[in-house]
């Protein structure tokens, strides 16, 4: 505002000024002027009550059942994306920013995902090259390895009740069952541990 | 989602916005219920006529949820609204001062009785007893004076100084430039002046 700049002290105040004055209390350069110039102490003091009068104006009530006759001539269009956003959870709707960000990491992800694939297929020769490379060269060590594992892990005593217990598909189905309760029964449990609170603080309207 | 009508209330507008375009009748009468006073007001003050406003509060929100798909959040949502509302009483009124101005009636009119009716606006009294009652809730010194204002200048003041929007809200609702708002609340605030100076000494 030029309120704040510098003014001269013989010139009347400006629209701008007047306009500071409606805002708050005048700045040391106005309140000067103010006090040596009866003609803008008088239109600022017109402007303050015109303005005082206009902000107490009471709003006026249309007739009842306003809504009703606005509701008879409108036809309910779902739009599908915003069905979807409402089912996301009201946290992630509130906190755009973090929204946007997690949006665009996955977007990076995809993006760096597709662009490798393009990559590999252009330069299929160069990487089947280094592929044979690296399979020449650790092939033997890799083999050798697996094999001294696998004998290791058969030689356990807990190896044969494993496999014994694993033996018919029954009981491997309920092996996996009983893996997969407790799997879930940890997630159920992490999610109650870290729950987000489901109601943040209601805000004013922006 | 399971929300009722007093958690809608809660929301914000962009909150209540997306309810409404996920097909929640509740959410559109949540949003006209927000905004019917304040539009019906301005629109009031803008026209002058009850019954009239009374039509045009409603085109405003039939025209806003209409609407509602193609409005962008990133704007505020009052903002939007507002700017439906006074363009449609500027709309009325451009079109009104087009009837009242030709002597031989509205070029709007489709029949010679609708011609005769309109040609007669320019004579006719305003004494009905509704005009009686829009008289006296709009009869106050300051009403008065806000109605002797240019329309554009009635927009801009009702809307700084009733619904205390900043400048540059007010320039988007009315696609104005921010100086263009500027210079007409301050020319408001003279006529103002000048208007209210004249009745007080009356």
């Amino acid at each position: 505002m030029g309120a704040r700049m510098k003014r001269p002290h013989d010139a009347h105040l400006t629209a701008d000024e007047l306009d500071a004055l409606l805002q708050g209390p005048p700045d040391e350069g106005l309140q000067a002027h103010l006090f040596a110039c009866s003609d803008c102490r008088s239109t600022a003091e017109a402007d303050r009550n015109a303005v005082t009068a206009i902000r107490s104006l009471a709003p006026f009530q249309p007739a009842a059942g306003l809504a009703d006759r606005v509701m008879a001539q409108v036809t309910i269009q779902p739009v599908a994306l915003d069905r979807f956003i409402l089912r996301l959870p009201l946290w992630v709707r509130r906190d755009r920013r973090s929204l946007i960000r997690a949006a665009s990491m996955a977007g990076a992800v995809v993006v760096g995902m597709a662009a490798s694939a393009v990559w590999s297929l252009m330069y299929r020769d160069l990487l089947s090259l280094w592929g044979s490379r690296v399979v020449s060269l650790f092939e033997g060590r890799l083999w050798n390895g697996t094999q001294a594992l696998a004998a290791s892990i058969a030689a356990q005593p807990w190896y044969g009740v494993i496999r014994d217990t694993l033996d018919s598909p029954g009981r491997l189905g309920m092996t996996v069952t009983i893996l997969l309760l407790g799997y879930v029964s940890g997630l159920m449990a992490l999610r109650r541990l870290v729950a987000l609170p489901s109601r943040p603080v209601p805000h004013a309207n922006w | 989602m399971a929300e009722t009508g007093p958690a809608l209330r809660d929301l914000t507008d962009q909150e209540v916005v997306r309810h409404a375009r996920a097909g929640r009748e509740t959410a559109y009468r949540e949003l006209i219920r927000r905004y019917e006073r304040p539009v019906f007001s301005l629109i009031y003050r803008m026209v002058r006529d009850r019954e009239l406003s009374e039509d045009l509060s409603q085109e405003t929100f039939v025209k806003v949820l209409k609407s509602i798909a193609s409005y962008r959040p990133e704007y505020k949502f009052s903002s939007w609204v507002f700017k439906i509302a006074n363009n449609t009483a500027i709309d009325h009124l451009r079109r009104r001062e087009l009837d009242t101005l030709s002597i031989e009636g509205s070029p709007h009119a489709m029949t010679p009785e609708a011609v005769e009716a309109t040609a007669l606006q320019l004579g006719s009294s305003r004494a009905s007893p509704l005009e009686a009652l829009e008289a006296k809730e709009l009869g106050g010194t300051i009403e008065e004076a806000i109605q002797n204002l240019r329309p554009e200048y009635r927009s801009c003041i009702l809307l700084r100084h009733v619904e205390g929007r900043s400048y540059e809200e007010i320039a988007e609702i009315m696609d104005l430039p921010l100086g263009t708002v500027k210079t007409y609340i301050h020319r408001a605030r003279n006529e103002l002046r000048v208007t209210l100076g004249h009745l007080r000494k009356d």
